[in-house]
């Protein structure tokens, strides 16, 4: 008994001794619409002179991180699905546990869900459907939910409401985002909703609630939203 | 020392002996193709099975608490909703579409009469959050499960944690559906050579065989594929089935094809309950196919069936009736839960 305990303590420090070092490093998501301002919901923002416009909602997936070297992945995240949620303080910032001394110049990921995870049938976490981020009428997540009023639209609630989701074709909206960074003690990724919003044409469009060709061409438009700026 | 190994050893047996005691296989019929539910990913569990058993039947999941799953899948009537061609949800509201009868349902690829639901884990959603069937939010369920005395307790019996969670709730309802299986009607002991068809019931099923098979095929009675068997459009309705999912033109007018096991008692027919007997549903195959750009190929020539031939064939359908499993009493209202 006491041979097998010594054996099994023996085992133990080996392998942590051969286990990596690691540390955190926080990846920030700092969506704005003017770069300046501190909050993005339920704050009025005026621009283009006569237009205004607030959000309500953004909440989206961000899964599938990884990071490379000279185009090589070098690190991939486990279980990586995260529900960001510009409400959600905390949600913001996802912790990343990498190797101490990995080096890497790039940042990948999805934004979305991707298809396998789409039929796997119910999931928990981020991805319950309590989170309120999967249709009902259909199976699906949502990837993008973006909520607000604008005067762009024209209806007399100004409400424009893009629920972006979509896993198979011809309206596959996932997104696969490629950002270079240098290796800093934190990552930030900024969205700049402006651009957003001036290529979405809201007066045109402001309700899009199942997948579709808006759809992808929004989801698009999102994606393109992200920097390291 | 070493007595005391021995009972750890022992101890952790009767643990495990236990736990697998907990566990239970779906046994694939005879003759049946494999299940397209990854049961090896997802093994059943009783505890999870008989919560899903106490969920399919509490109106709980409705929003005012008055609609179950079985409002609308009653056990003795297949598992659908009988007497109505649109089925009825919360406060009477009527919906678009006949209830569809569930069985076999580890066979299937999509749900729902479009295909809309890909998942059955998933299933109990669209259902839950319908306006006019339970009108609920899966997040609302959550909360007034966990508030309830009887549901912690058999979430931790099922999942060792009596803090619920959406995933498990629709875990466990997709469980208790996945043991509804209809596999011991008449058919399938001919099929096993326990017993014979009549000299009509034989002919009914050579003309079964020569008309209806390749949409009903055996032994589920169902290929899975949805097709145009070429209703007229009720203009009241609107309903195109399948296009709104996939949005491919070339899936107008389908719908599900469904099984015609227990065809019996799952009246009335087709996704809005157009049909209420057998004998409509016939005289539709022989004389009211509507033509249209999607019907279905095997619909282009009509299908010609005499008085008698149609007697036989309806006498056929009726040996796919599965008292067995209409009345069996693990699919039963779980009276020692809802009301100890």
């Amino acid at each position: 008994m006491r041979l097998l305990l010594i054996l099994f303590i023996f085992h133990w420090g080996e392998a942590q001794l051969v286990a990596q070092p690691t540390k955190v490093i926080p990846l920030r998501f700092k969506p704005y619409f003017e770069s300046n301002s501190s909050t993005l919901l339920n704050t009025t923002f005026h621009f283009n002179s006569a237009d205004s416009i607030h959000f309500e909602t953004l909440r989206f997936y961000i899964s599938g991180i990884e990071l490379q070297n000279q185009s090589k992945t070098v690190w991939k995240e486990k279980n990586s699905f995260h529900l960001v949620d510009a409400a959600q303080e905390n949600s913001l910032t996802l912790l990343l546990t990498i190797p101490k001394k990995l080096e890497y110049n790039t940042i990948l990921f999805h934004l979305g869900i991707d298809s396998n995870t789409n039929t796997a049938g119910v999931l928990g976490g981020d991805l319950d459907p309590t989170k309120g981020m999967y249709w009902t009428w259909q199976s699906g997540y949502i990837n993008v939910k973006l909520e607000g009023k604008s005067n762009l639209v024209n209806t007399t609630s100004h409400a424009f409401e893009f629920h972006l989701g979509g896993y198979l074709n011809p309206f596959q909206t996932l997104q696969t985002i490629t950002i270079p960074c240098i290796q800093k003690e934190e990552l930030t990724l900024s969205i700049d909703l402006k651009q957003f919003i001036e290529l979405a044409n809201l007066t045109g469009t402001h309700q899009v609630m199942s997948p579709n060709e808006e759809a992808v061409k929004l989801s698009k438009l999102f994606a393109n939203c992200f920097s390291g700026k | 020392m070493k007595k005391s190994i021995t009972f750890v050893i022992l101890l952790s047996t009767i643990a495990i002996a236990f736990k697998s005691g907990e566990q239970t296989s779906m046994k694939v019929p005879s003759g049946w193709p494999k299940p397209n539910y990854d049961f090896a990913k997802h093994p059943l569990k009783r505890s999870t099975i008989e919560l899903g058993r106490a969920l399919f039947y509490d109106p709980i999941l409705s929003r005012n608490n008055t609609i179950s799953c079985a409002s609308c899948h009653s056990p003795y009537n297949a598992f659908t909703h009988v007497d109505h061609a649109l089925s009825h949800g919360i406060e009477d509201k009527i919906g678009t579409r006949n209830s569809p009868a569930l069985m076999n349902l580890a066979w299937n690829k999509l749900f729902m009469w479009d295909g809309a639901v890909n998942n059955i884990e998933v299933q109990a959603l669209a259902p839950m959050h319908n306006k006019v069937e339970m009108d609920e939010t899966i997040e609302h369920v959550v909360t007034k499960l966990q508030a309830s005395k009887i549901y912690p307790p058999l979430f931790r019996k099922a999942f060792g944690d009596s803090v619920i969670t959406g995933e498990n709730t629709l875990k466990a309802i997709g469980q208790f559906m996945l043991t509804l299986v209809s596999a011991n009607a008449k058919y399938d002991s001919v099929m096993r050579h326990q017993s014979k068809f009549t000299m009509q019931e034989e002919n009914g099923y050579r003309l079964f065989k020569m008309h209806c098979v390749v949409c009903h095929t055996e032994p589920l009675f169902t290929n899975h594929s949805f097709e145009n068997n070429g209703l007229s459009v009720d203009t009241a309705l609107n309903d195109y089935g399948r296009i709104r999912i996939s949005h491919h033109y070339n899936d107008s007018l389908k719908f599900k094809v469904p099984t015609l096991r227990n065809i019996e008692y799952s009246y009335p027919y087709m996704h809005d309950g157009r049909f209420k007997t057998l004998t409509a549903v016939l005289k539709h195959y022989t004389s009211g196919i509507q033509k249209s750009k999607t019907l279905s190929p095997k619909l282009e020539q009509p299908i010609v069936l005499s008085a008698n031939e149609q007697v036989d064939l309806t006498a056929f359908l009726l040996t796919l009736s599965d008292k067995s499993f209409l009345f069996n009493p693990n699919f039963a209202y779980p009276k020692h839960i809802l009301l100890p």
